[in-house]
């Protein structure tokens, strides 16, 4: 079981929530309601959300089978108790008359379940246009007759990732054509039991010049660019970049504490051969719902050389972490962990060399409608896969330069052998036993003799410690 | 879990099929297809294959374009005992996940109506009970309704065979 809070989102409790709260503001059961106004406008009369199936359907209704020693055994009804998550038993042309109704915006001969405006509106899936607005709404073209359910494919290449344990993975790409390839990758993590939560902030290019051709407007994107004048101090940065979309929460406040790395920023100066960068965390602190929080955001902000008097610059590296007053400090060591696996997750790598690929083709216009960015997604699944394949041997190759310079800036972090995956994970130090399963769950211990073997199901194998120098 | 696997598949034998057709129609009404006989040539054999490989006793599969049903075909048995066949207009299959639809559509329909705001916590909605504040953001219908594929709830709670076990969604949900 899941604590109640953020996690609801995403299952189906949240449907059914949204199921009771379309009772609690009707009036009536969600049953009569879905009966009343979907079904008896649709004709729908081979139809029912009730549980068990009223007496006069129940025999039109399947049995259920399961095929086993070669013979079929009849199985009985199952009750969905989140009825409004998936309660519903349905003909094959009455589900058709469903979709008419959606794929005609709403309407079914002369009558109507949804506006016009509505249904495009619920058919968007960009629905709040705006940037930094977590990618929403794709959820529901995922179970949807409709040419956008191909996004459900571009999050189900990163759902598999599994990361230290009870840390939950949320990653997907959203299309905003009209920014730059980094702000359309999106991350978030968070962890079950104390509500810790990272979540990867929007990245972006930029350019400025000050003869901007006519054509040319602050805000436009410019070669996969947004045209805007440098920001060199950091907290005015995340004001005016962050705060109004990613950020809402933080808006008006001035961070408690910051902090410098100046070797990530002399790291991103030799990677990028950027003539300036600062690196910073800052801490903000707030109250929500009577309860305080903290935040910190990380990012790297570089500033590349005038050149024919354009200036690239741009934020890297972004990232926030959120948490009950505390606990950010006190489990710094596993955010830190955390936060240094995922940036490597060969799929996530990949995926996001195909955006990439995709943007330099010139095909932003093509995919300005994320459905067709969906499936532009899907045909490159297999060169997704081989892309990934192809990431994690590199990383392999280069997994120790990168975990040196990675602790460099992370501290905290030790790195082991995954005998599953046959290559390196970060872990948080300090522990005196380390295990992992064939899934990638990883059980740390404080007592050196603790084996997770005892008493479970999985096979669980010991990782050792790498010694990065040393291959 | 094995026999809700089964179930499974017997519905996504019905739906999938359906879902497909219909991203093709969506573009080219007919393409591939010169009339509703073409097309159940062709899904007879993808049908009867699947249902033979995969054990499955029946299905059914609709297909619309041009806001009308294009095509519509029941396979195989929807009872074997009862020897009762699968009529596409009246055979009714458990669709699970899909009532979300119905769900999200009837939130829609208050939202034109001006009941509900999907930007507002929904806790202003709630009247049983409260969701507690665990994160800063507050829940919105906005953040219900997108709802992300990996990762369903536990399936312990979730389902029963025992109609005694039906509760109120209130009770169900404010556990």
């Amino acid at each position: 079981m899941r604590p109640p809070g953020y996690l609801v989102v995403y299952s189906n409790y949240g449907a059914a929530l949204a199921g009771l709260i379309v009772q609690e503001v009707s009036g009536m059961p969600w049953e009569d309601y879905i009966e009343k106004n979907i079904l008896a406008p649709l004709d729908m009369h081979h139809t029912t959300v009730r549980q068990p199936v009223p007496a006069a359907l129940t025999n039109d209704l399947v049995t259920g089978y399961l095929y086993a020693g070669g013979e079929f055994q009849p199985q009985g009804f199952e009750i969905e108790l989140k009825s409004p998550a998936g309660a519903m038993s349905a003909s094959a042309t009455d589900m058709a008359r469903f979709m008419i109704a959606h794929l005609q915006n709403g309407r079914y001969g002369e009558k109507r379940i949804l506006s016009e405006t509505t249904a495009k509106t619920m058919h968007s899936p960009l629905f709040t246009n705006a940037p930094g607005v977590s990618p929403m709404l794709y959820g529901f073209w995922e179970r949807t007759p409709n040419g956008e359910r191909m996004l459900e494919h571009g999050g189900g290449t990163f759902s598999g990732v599994t990361l230290l344990s009870l840390w939950q993975f949320q990653g997907q790409i959203l299309w905003l054509h009209q920014f730059s390839v980094l702000a359309n990758l999106r991350l978030r993590l968070w962890d079950t039991n104390t509500s810790t939560t990272i979540e990867w902030l929007p990245m972006q290019h930029f350019s400025y010049t000050d003869q901007l051709p006519g054509l040319l407007h602050p805000g436009d994107n410019w070669m996969g660019g947004i045209v805007a004048a440098p920001v060199t101090d950091p907290i005015q940065f995340v004001e005016s970049f962050w705060t109004p979309q990613a950020l809402p929460h933080l808006r008006n406040r001035r961070p408690a504490a910051r902090e410098d790395f100046p070797g990530i920023a002399r790291q991103a100066i030799a990677n990028d051969r950027c003539w300036q960068a600062q690196a910073v965390r800052l801490r903000y602190a707030f109250e929500r719902q009577d309860r305080p929080w903290e935040q910190d955001v990380c990012f790297t902000l570089a500033y590349a050389p005038v050149n024919a008097g354009v200036a690239m610059w741009n934020v890297q590296r972004a990232y926030t972490c959120f948490a009950p007053k505390g606990g950010l400090d006190a489990r710094a060591s596993h955010i830190k962990a955390v936060i240094a696996n995922v940036n490597m997750t060969p799929e996530w790598l990949a995926t996001y060399s195909v955006v990439k690929q995709l943007q330099r083709q010139g095909l932003q216009q093509q995919m300005a409608d994320t459905a067709a960015f969906g499936r532009k997604l899907q045909e490159y699944t297999a060169h997704i896969r081989q892309l990934g394949q192809q990431m994690h041997e590199e990383r392999m190759k280069s997994f120790d330069r990168i975990a040196e310079s990675q602790r460099e800036y992370l501290g905290g972090v030790e790195t082991y052998n995954d005998p599953y995956q046959r290559q390196g994970v970060y872990m948080p130090a300090g522990y005196k036993a380390y295990w992992v399963n064939e899934k990638g769950e990883v059980v740390l211990s404080e007592q050196a003799s603790y084996n997770p073997n005892v008493g479970d199901v999985n096979d669980w194998r010991k990782m050792e410690r790498r010694d990065p120098m040393r291959q | 879990m094995k026999m809700k696997s089964r179930i499974v598949t017997i519905l996504l034998a019905s739906l999938a099929v359906v879902c497909t057709s219909l991203a093709g129609t969506e573009t080219n009404t007919t393409r591939g297809f010169r009339g509703p006989a073409e097309m159940e040539a062709f899904v007879d054999g993808v049908i009867a294959a699947q249902l033979e490989s995969l054990h499955i006793p029946g299905a059914a599969v609709a297909v619309v374009a041009d806001g009308k049903v294009y095509f519509a075909k029941g396979y195989g048995y929807a009872d074997l005992e009862k020897h009762r066949k699968v009529d596409p207009e009246t055979t009714m299959f458990r669709i699970a996940s899909v009532t979300k639809l119905f769900t999200w559509t009837a939130v829609m329909q208050l939202v034109e109506q001006g009941k509900l705001d999907l930007k507002v916590d929904v806790n202003a909605y709630l009247k049983a009970f409260k969701i507690p504040a665990t994160f800063p953001e507050p829940i919105t219908l906005t953040h219900l309704l997108t709802h992300t594929a990996g990762f369903e709830d536990s399936e312990i709670g979730e389902y029963s065979l025992d109609p005694a076990h039906f509760k109120s969604l209130g009770q169900v949900l404010a556990n």
